[in-house]
């Protein structure tokens, strides 16, 4: 792979991440939400995250719930900015596939 | 770090969560510091959500990796946001993903490889260095030279008119035993032994066999007669042993058999059969020559 796209790499991973925002761009996630629909290793998944989030098409933040009466730790949730839903949808567009817009 | 005080707080964390929680934790430490707090907790929610023991463990592992990763590209973006303040540093961190790190991984990617021939060489290598036969001893041929001349054959073949043949062939010896109310039958009783039988011996052959000596070209010995010898005027005869080849040359050095009372005439004696060496008269056998070994009178005489 290893296309460039103006700011952001575009490998065959950073195209699976995208396109599981991408099936509901409003939609938060966590790297597990992630993992479960990539099936991307973590040691590949985190890094594309944080440089996605880095470039401007994600924002994250954590999730909004306390942590001792949910029984569980609070997760990094990221979303699709208005600019990495245009951008992803460009590189989709190039690959010839229909996207969300 | 909300979810390490919960952790050490519930006091449920065994050996192998241990392991996956410390890969957790030494992976949020080598990340650039602004990330490391915000990692580790990213990471353990996103562990706490995995079911299995080794699904956990596979995600620490993989958390290690990321961290080699996002330190990797997070440096250069540092740089250029301390370089330029109102630029996105951001933006620089997509850059990062250079050839360096792709050398830095197959670099990696060598190691491992090399690592795992090198252990099933050392495997391979002492299975068989166990289960091989042991290694006999090599071979190591020697040569034995029998140095000795064949002794002189000197027997006579017999007469062969004289021998008397004698051909003993025993009779054999039957006993006939007679049934009472049956017919007569006839039992053997001892089985006849082989009969003896003088043969004649073979008639030997023999062997005629000319000793060599010195042949065509052989020096002359007045040439060795060494001067101070003569001049004072020193005579005498010297015995050398000689062992000759078929082709007339020596085969080992010669040797003093007796000497003539003076030592510069025995040096001389030897010197000769040295350079007679190729113009001996071998030894032959049924007229074909041998090797064989003999002795040389070398004679040193004034002549008047």
């Amino acid at each position: 792979m290893g296309k460039k796209d103006g700011d952001v790499r575009i490998s065959l991973q950073t195209l699976r991440v995208l396109e599981a925002f991408l099936e509901n761009p409003s939609e938060q996630l966590s790297g597990a939400d992630v993992h479960q629909r990539c099936a991307i290793a973590s040691g590949t998944l985190y890094p594309i995250l944080l440089r996605l989030e880095s470039a401007g098409w994600f924002v994250s933040q954590w999730e909004a719930i306390d942590p001792s009466s949910a029984g569980r730790p609070r997760r990094r949730l990221y979303r699709l900015t208005s600019t990495g839903l245009k951008r992803a949808s460009e590189v989709f567009g190039s690959f010839n596939r229909g996207v969300l817009a | 770090m909300t979810s390490r005080k919960l952790d050490s707080d519930s006091g449920t964390l065994n050996g192998r969560e241990r392991l996956s929680d410390w890969l957790i934790r030494h992976a949020a430490r080598k990340a650039p510091a602004d990330l490391g707090e915000r990692l580790e907790e990213e990471w353990r929610a996103d562990m706490a959500s995995r079911s299995s023991y080794v699904s956990r463990l596979r995600f620490a592992i993989g958390c290690c990796w990321a961290t080699q990763v996002i330190a990797f590209e997070h440096q250069p973006a540092r740089a250029a946001a301390t370089a330029s303040s109102g630029g996105s540093a951001l933006l620089a961190l997509s850059e990062s993903h250079d050839m360096r790190f792709y050398s830095r991984r197959s670099s990696s990617f060598v190691l491992v490889l090399a690592l795992h021939i090198g252990v099933f060489y050392a495997l391979f290598s002492w299975v068989t260095r166990v289960h091989a036969p042991p290694m006999s001893a090599p071979l190591v041929p020697t040569f034995i030279r029998d140095d000795h001349p064949p002794e002189k054959f000197n027997a006579t073949p017999p007469d062969l008119t004289q021998i008397n043949h004698r051909f003993f062939v025993p009779e054999p010896e039957w006993k006939s035993a007679t049934n009472e109310d049956g017919p007569t039958s006839t039992v053997k009783e001892d089985l006849p032994q082989p009969p003896i039988i003088d043969t004649p011996p073979t008639p030997t052959h023999v062997v005629k066999r000319v000793m060599g000596g010195t042949g065509v070209g052989f020096p002359n010995v007045d040439d060795f007669y060494p001067g101070k010898e003569i001049r004072l005027a020193h005579q005498g005869a010297t015995v050398v042993n000689v062992c000759v080849n078929p082709n007339g040359k020596l085969y080992s050095k010669p040797t003093i058999a007796e000497g003539s009372g003076f030592g510069g005439l025995d040096d001389a004696a030897l010197s000769l059969a040295q350079s007679g060496s190729g113009h001996y008269r071998a030894t032959t056998e049924d007229g074909q020559p041998v090797s064989s070994c003999y002795q040389l009178k070398v004679r040193f005489q004034l002549k008047n």
